[in-house]
């Protein structure tokens, strides 16, 4: 698979799957042709990272999570079915705002914690809990304007 | 054989919807109101409590929005569409033979259960939807659609239920008919339920027992279908191809009532491009279209009401050739003087788009005329409807529906991917 040919597909929506080829006219009876039946579906996203219905994207506004490798800008993937575990970088309700964290523990204690030095960690009371929307599972950061 | 039916319903449907990307709408009234921003189609459990009922006039109840800060939202078609597909995936996961009954209800056919696996399975899906899309659901089981939808009902109302009843081969299943209004019946609408309330039989247990051939009598053979199924004999079964549609129509109100000839001729444009583009997506060319044109019902102004039958020598779902005529009949019924309200489009008869009988004078429409307009209506599904369109068509104008509070199209534009806080 040609993973450059996949990046530099025409101007398509991410979240689409490219367009199937349309099948080569008939060829006259005489000639066998090349055999149709091997002939493949493109790969697109949503089939290379097995998207279904519990994945959605999210765009990240800020670079508290930059030692994650998320900037700014990003496009984050979330889904929804994964259960969340220590150590997962998450979508949490934090003051009913989705905000992006990573799952951890200090010592005996949940935390949602940043990636960034400037940003503090937020403890998750053991009571209450946290909502967890869904787990960030990869990001897509864009190189050149497009 | 006999079946099991289980009815899967989305809690608040498009509240629902708007909760999964907007956290600060958790435990507040929220409405969401229908495309021309008049009437209140969904309801938060909070709204409800208040007094908001389904249909309820908007702008009779701007004290009470006022008064408790009630969001309110335009609907987003868009998103609900793309939720409703989501929870629909899910839910094929539990059994192949699925009926997609509405935008936020399914009928699954969970025949070859036992009985006693049938409560566990139904909270399994509850949790897996609701985990996977965001979307709270209610589960019904039983061995009718009717008592599939009885039970779905209960699962909601009983606190005991948790989401989920199971009343097939139960015990409690009197009980629960008895715990069930007759007008609550699926098929039971306002005036049978008078009827049925003024001879003494108010719940559905009454309905049951009541006599068949006196049921029959004034209910036809619909009531006595539903009263079948209530004794749990199977007269709907599973629907898994779509209904054919049988009419297609566009009808919508204004904004802001129209006077001039310009203005209607602008929405008529609209209206028919719409049109044109619905009988697209179902492969249908019209035939026989009745064109309305309607003063406001409410209003205390002068009222009018006309229409027109546009026949098309080739049945068509071209927008150029419906805007023409759909144009130029609105030109006819136009009267001066009078405050419109409303168009109304109905596609009385079509033809199968490719089984559209030729004429000896007009053209078929070509192949190359339907490959752009496949092209045009994907690019629209892409980038949000109406960004490739006829010159004719308006999409400004202050009759154009409102929609001012809608919410971004989360799900399917790139452009309004909710945001994440990363800080």
């Amino acid at each position: 698979m040609n993973t450059t040919a996949l990046l530099l597909g025409p101007a398509a929506e991410i979240f689409l799957p490219l367009q199937v080829p349309l099948i080569e006219p008939p060829v006259p009876a005489s000639a066998p042709g090349p055999p149709e039946e091997y002939r493949e579906k493109r790969t697109d996203l949503n089939r290379l990272f097995h998207f279904g219905p519990s994945a959605f994207a999210w765009t990240a506004q800020g670079d508290s999570m930059i030692g994650a490798g998320i900037r700014s800008g990003d496009t984050l993937i979330v889904d929804r079915k994964f259960r969340p575990k220590i150590g997962d970088i998450v979508i949490a309700d934090v003051n009913r705002q989705p905000t992006v964290k990573r799952l951890g523990m200090e010592g005996d204690k949940p935390f949602l914690l940043p990636e960034n030095p400037n940003h503090k960690p937020i403890p998750i009371d053991p009571e209450e809990g946290t909502t967890i929307w869904g787990v960030v599972t990869g990001v897509y950061h864009n190189f050149r304007n497009l | 054989m006999d079946h099991i039916f289980a009815l899967v319903d989305c809690n608040n449907f498009y509240v629902s919807c708007e909760k999964v990307f907007d956290f600060t709408l958790r435990g507040r009234p929220v409405v969401v109101l229908s495309p021309n921003d008049g009437l209140v189609i969904a309801r938060s459990n909070e709204a409800k409590a208040l007094g908001f009922k389904m249909g309820d006039a908007v702008f009779q109840m701007q004290d009470l929005i006022k008064e408790h800060a009630v969001v309110v939202f335009s609907s987003n078609y868009a998103l609900y569409f793309d939720m409703c597909d989501r929870v629909r995936e899910v839910l094929a996961q539990f059994t192949p033979r699925l009926e997609k009954y509405s935008i936020d209800e399914c009928f699954l056919d969970l025949s070859g259960f036992q009985p006693d696996e049938l409560e566990d399975y139904g909270r399994q899906i509850k949790a897996k939807v609701e985990q996977w899309t965001g979307i709270p659901v209610s589960v019904g089981i039983a061995e009718t659609k009717n008592l599939a939808k009885l039970a779905n009902k209960l699962a909601k109302k009983s606190e005991k239920a948790r989401g989920v009843l199971n009343l097939y081969k139960s015990p409690y299943l009197d009980k629960a008919l008895a715990a069930t209004d007759v007008g609550d019946l699926w098929g039971v609408g306002h005036q049978y339920e008078m009827m049925l309330k003024s001879n003494g039989i108010v719940n559905a247990l009454q309905f049951r027992d009541a006599p068949e051939h006196w049921v029959r009598k004034k209910m036809t053979v619909m009531g006595a279908r539903i009263q079948a199924e209530l004794r749990r004999t199977e007269c709907y079964s599973l629907e898994e191809l779509p209904k054919p549609q049988e009419m297609v129509g566009t009808a919508q109100g204004f904004g802001i009532p129209i006077e001039s000839l310009d203005e209607l001729k602008a929405a008529a444009a609209a209206y028919a491009d719409k049109e044109a583009k619905k009988l697209r997506r179902i492969k249908q060319c019209v035939k026989e279209l009745v064109v309305w044109v309607q003063t406001n019902h409410f209003g205390r102004d002068p009222q009018y009401g006309e229409k027109a039958i546009i026949y098309f020598p080739v049945a068509s779902n071209d927008p150029a050739v419906l805007i023409k005529k759909v144009v130029a009949a609105v030109e006819l019924l136009y009267k001066k003087g009078y405050k419109y309200k409303r168009i109304g489009l109905n596609a009385i008869k079509t033809e199968m788009e490719n089984e559209v009988q030729e004429h000896l004078f007009v053209g078929k429409q070509t192949s190359e005329r339907r490959e752009l307009l496949r092209v045009i209506d994907q690019l629209n599904e892409v980038t949000g409807a109406a960004t490739v369109r006829m010159a004719s068509v308006a999409i400004d104008g202050r009759w154009v529906q409102k929609a001012t509070r809608q919410s971004p199209h989360f799900t399917t534009r790139n452009s309004d991917l909710p945001i994440a806080r990363v800080v």
